[in-house]
């Protein structure tokens, strides 16, 4: 298991989304799967086969890991099971997201994206 | 919270996942699979198959990926590579379930094309499947019976020099006695003579049944069971002894219900009471699908008859040491013995073996397999029509492939992707032809007038299911290699600078595409040439002149029963009454009855001597014609014109001196020359019988079938029969020529047999157009099948050879500009795009013609009166292909001609 998390970065595209819809709070993999797919700008589904292959490798990698819900629900599932991001996996979306804001923020200073007016 | 199952199609997905991963996250792979199945349900029933689909090759994908990840991690790669993007390494791993949906994606953008190609795949595979299913059924299925290899069926056959000539014919009792004692290879050898039986009135309404008569030892040589009661024995078959019956299992569950206390109940057939001793397993169908029951033959050894009273079929099991090679050698030396006992009966007339299930299909095999050759090159044409259109939309995406080239990923993964999407719609044709052939499979168990044996037992079983799985990705192989060779074509560069188009890859591209073109048209030409042959086969057969008219004619079979006609004369007043009532009926114009009516049912042939002339005395009887018995009026209801003299009237009857009508045929071959009325026949058997003058030629008939030419015929008066043959006939076929409908007309026939005698049954009711088109009814079901997949190569070779020439036209836009603007006239860009679109059909077609003509002796059997290599179809054909080639260009070549030259320049 990776201990810095500059060591993931860059991170792959629906992982980012993954881990930011897990911020806020825990998901199950339904919920993940339709949170995706509304957020990505190409609308992209994913499978069941490669949305777990993905969740499991976001466990590995110690980013997210599975949580049992305190109180059953009537009509939830006993199978279902529900993930949410860990203090690492936070740390590891922030450290992307300040990347990605440094990249933002260079692409604007060689003005090849529209630039907001620093003061 | 009730357990609940996942649906099998997703547990058995689940399980080609690797172990851990599965024990892991299966449960909850199913629960998120079932809310999407939920969601898409309610979208509709489409966007659930959409769902079923992607997951299923998702899943798939995501099976491999995982167990080649698991195999990495095994060899030490480290975690981190899991997290990069395609590298050209790993890439492989991770970006499979991508490339899929990629594929899918690609698909879905341009759904016309997808579609297109599936449901030709689908229909390819469907009519192949189809085809093997059949031929699976029908030809390669072993008998039902256990070690049914070893039953073979025992023929006689008469060669020229005995006086006959026939290929296959009934054995004797005294020749099936001595088979069967002289023979150490055969365990055991059965007679069997089927026919059809009156069962008795007591236990509800008449009715005519199939059945046959065998020796007692039939079901021990099949190795089949009695499921209730007991077998025959040998005690059974003895003259006198009491008369007893086995029935079918159907008949059984149909007429008494399934009722075990049917054993030693007694059932009227024919006029006599049997004792019902067994009941058959169920399934038993011989010698025919709807056997109603069994009845032993009664066999005099002492006293067994003619040795030339040819009446029976029989098989025989090989004994446990035996071969069938063996079993042939026995039978010559078995047949030399017989030729030295009986030089009269056994010159030019022996016995001969064949493997039972051969005997049964043989018939059918030739064309069976024919049709199962047309299904595979109507699929061929499907494979090339496809592989041409992904080429075509390769074209397409030239660029990203290029982009994709130049970012690194390697040829191994461009062929992959591109295989992946032929996969996909190779997997997806292939289920829809499962669904075809399902369909076709049940649309022929259900068509009972294909003429096929075993038909009804053709199913779609596990072997089919293993072909349809084979044939598919077969399919996928061929169509799709080289879209995918091409596809990952290294050079990108042109690509990317945009002039694709004029680079010489396109170019070699499009050689390959008209090469496809032309392989499609000559599969195609050879198809539509067999079609045609056998259109014109049918077309002869059609047309042939069956010698009798009966287009408005109704034909009903009525049986007499021995024991309640004996007494001399109740036949002659039944019959009678019943045609002088019937003509009296409104509705009806003529009516009379025969014996043997053209086509639909014969007498066989029968011996008879000539006055005046000694019987030849080598060969068994050499003077032999087909016989019939007719009443007055028969020839005139038939339109068979008198030629000679003149015809039977209502005078002709006991009374009066046995008289005669012969057919030309017999005329030219007996009497050649002279004049045959006058002379005196008789048929042969009894030196007591008066000789019988013959008094009229008819013209001859098919009597038949419309494709066996005519032989040599001669019929007498039915009321005269008691004198000339020694009894007379019950079992009459009774003809109406209608003027009001035949249903009316029907009512009023059943109406009348009632008043005569309510116990008779009235069976096998229809007009003489039924009975025509019945008897070549397997001619017209090949045939159909023949031109429909013609038909359905022909359509995909045009629009083939279209696709093609729409995207060189589109291609050559900047030269025709060229040429346009350095003065070129309409009539020469016509004259370019048709000979670049006419080209690849022409050497097509001329290869077509030359393979049909030297594959054309396998199509022999099949004709009728028509050449296979005729040179009139050969000439349709090949102008009807070249005509369609020709439309199909002229569309892409008015476009060319409208090409504006300054616009093409400025474009290019």
């Amino acid at each position: 298991m990776a201990t810095d998390p500059r060591d993931l970065l860059p991170l792959p595209p629906h992982d980012l989304q993954v881990m930011l819809t897990l911020a806020d709070g825990p998901r199950h993999a339904y919920g993940l799967a339709k949170a995706v797919e509304g957020q990505a700008a190409g609308g992209v589904r994913l499978e069941i086969g490669s949305l777990y292959r993905m969740l499991a490798r976001l466990t590995s990698l110690g980013v997210i890991d599975e949580y049992e819900p305190p109180a059953r629900e009537t009509g939830h599932d006993e199978r279902r099971r529900y993930y949410r991001l860990t203090p690492f996996g936070r740390r590891v979306a922030q450290a992307e997201a300040a990347r990605l804001q440094s990249v933002l923020d260079l692409a604007r200073r060689h003005k090849l994206v529209p630039g907001r007016r620093t003061p | 919270m009730t357990a609940h199952r996942p649906p099998l199609g997703l547990r058995l997905l689940l399980r080609a996942l690797p172990r851990r991963f599965r024990a892991r996250y299966a449960d909850d792979m199913a629960v998120t699979f079932e809310l999407r199945l939920d969601e898409a349900r309610r979208r509709g029933r489409l966007a659930a198959v959409a769902l079923w689909t992607r997951t299923t090759i998702d899943l798939i994908g995501a099976s491999i990926a995982e167990r080649r990840r698991n195999s990495f991690q095994a060899l030490g790669s480290v975690d981190r590579q899991a997290m990069r993007p395609d590298r050209a390494s790993g890439g492989l791993v991770r970006g499979f379930g991508s490339d899929i949906r990629f594929a899918l994606r690609q698909l879905r953008r341009q759904p016309a094309h997808a579609l297109f190609v599936i449901a030709t795949l689908a229909v390819g595979i469907g009519a192949t499947t189809a085809a093997f299913s059949v031929v699976r059924g029908v030809l390669l299925r072993p008998l039902p019976y256990p070690d049914s290899d070893r039953l073979v069926a025992v023929h006689g056959r008469f060669l020229p020099e005995s006086g006959f000539d026939f290929p296959s014919f009934p054995l004797s009792v005294p020749e099936y006695l001595d088979y069967r004692t002289q023979s150490k290879t055969m365990q055991d050898v059965a007679l069997y003579q089927p026919s059809t039986a009156t069962v008795g009135a007591e236990e509800g309404d008449p009715e005519r049944v199939p059945i046959a008569a065998i020796t007692p030892n039939l079901f021990r040589t099949l190795r089949v069971a009695v499921a209730i009661g007991r077998d025959l024995n040998d005690a059974d078959g003895l003259p006198g002894a009491p008369l007893v019956a086995i029935l079918s299992h159907g008949y059984w569950m149909r007429r008494y219900g399934g009722d075990r206390n049917v054993i030693g109940r007694s059932i009227h057939m024919n006029g006599v009471d049997r004792l019902v001793v067994g009941v058959a397993q169920a399934g038993l169908d011989f010698p025919r699908r709807d056997t109603a029951f069994w009845r032993p033959l009664t066999i005099d050894t002492a006293n067994p008859g003619s040795r030339q009273s040819h009446s029976f079929d029989a098989i025989a099991r090989l004994a446990d040491d035996a071969t069938i090679e063996v079993a042939d050698a026995e039978m010559a030396t078995v047949m030399a013995q017989w030729k030295a006992e009986y030089p009269t009966v056994h010159t030019g007339h022996f016995l001969f073996l064949r493997p039972m299930l051969e005997d049964i299909v043989g018939p059918v095999s030739r064309i069976l397999v024919l049709l199962f050759a047309a299904t595979a090159f109507v699929l061929l044409i499907v494979c090339a029509n496809v592989s041409n259109v992904l080429l075509a939309r390769g074209e397409g995406r030239l660029r990203e492939m290029a982009i994709r080239s130049a970012l690194g990923a390697e040829r191994r993964r461009l062929v992959l992707l591109a295989s992946v999407e032929s996969l996909a719609l190779g997997l997806l044709g292939g289920a829809g032809g499962l669904g075809i052939a399902w369909l076709g499979v049940r649309a022929l168990r259900a068509f009972e007038g294909s003429g096929v044996p075993r038909a009804a037992d053709v199913a779609v079983d596990g072997s089919v299911l293993a072909f349809a799985a084979g044939i598919t990705l077969l399919a996928v192989a061929i169509f799709g290699i080289v879209p995918a060779l091409r596809g990952s074509s290294p050079r990108p560069q042109s690509a990317l600078r945009g002039d694709d188009r004029t680079s010489s890859a396109s170019a070699s591209r499009l050689r390959v595409r008209r090469g496809l073109v032309a392989i499609e048209v000559a599969l195609t030409v050879v198809l539509v040439c067999g079609a045609g042959l056998m259109l014109q086969s049918l077309r002869r057969v059609l047309a042939v002149d069956p010698g009798f008219d009966a287009h408005d004619v109704l034909l009903a079979n009525l049986s007499l029963p021995q024991t309640s006609y004996r007494d001399p004369g109740r036949i002659e007043a039944f019959y009678t009454e019943l045609i002088t009532r019937l003509g009296a009926t409104a509705g009806v114009a003529e009516v009379s009855a025969g014996s043997a009516v053209p086509i639909f049912s014969t007498n066989g042939m029968w011996d008879f001597e000539l006055h005046g002339r000694p019987r030849p005395a080598d060969g068994a009887a050499a003077w032999n014609a087909a016989v019939g018995f007719v009443r007055p009026g028969y020839f005139e209801l038939l339109r068979i014109p008198v030629q000679r003299g003149r015809s039977f009237s209502a005078d002709d009857d006991m009374n009066r001196p046995p008289v005669m009508i012969i057919n030309d045929a017999l005329a030219a071959k007996f009497f050649p020359g002279e004049d045959p009325i006058g002379r005196e026949m008789r048929i042969f058997g009894s030196n007591t019988r008066p000789w019988a003058t013959i008094v009229g030629v008819v013209r001859n008939v098919r009597d038949q079938d419309l494709e066996t030419p005519e032989r040599p015929m001669y019929y007498l008066p039915h009321s005269q029969m008691p004198v000339s043959a020694g009894g007379q006939f019950g079992n009459m076929v009774l003809m109406a020529r209608l003027q009001a409908s035949p249903e009316a007309v029907t009512s009023s026939l059943r109406q009348i047999v009632r008043e005569l005698d309510p116990s008779l049954p009235l069976f096998g009711v229809r007009t003489y157009p039924d009975v025509l088109s019945l008897s070549h009814s397997r001619r017209t079901f090949a045939t159909g099948l023949f031109s429909a997949f013609a038909a359905i190569g022909l359509i995909l070779g045009a629009t083939g050879i279209y696709a093609v020439l729409a995207y060189n036209v589109a291609r050559l836009t900047p030269e025709i500009g060229i040429r346009r603007a350095l003065g070129a006239t309409s009539s020469a860009i016509f004259a370019l795009v048709m000979r670049q679109g006419l080209l690849p059909a022409v050497v097509g077609l001329v290869a077509g013609v030359a393979v049909s003509i030297v594959s054309s002796r396998f199509l022999a059997s099949q004709l009728f009166d028509v050449s296979p290599v005729d040179g009139v179809t050969y000439v349709l054909v090949s102008l009807c292909v070249l005509g369609l080639a020709f439309t199909a260009c002229l569309l892409p070549a008015r476009r060319a001609l409208r090409v504006n030259p300054i616009k093409a320049l400025r474009a290019s």
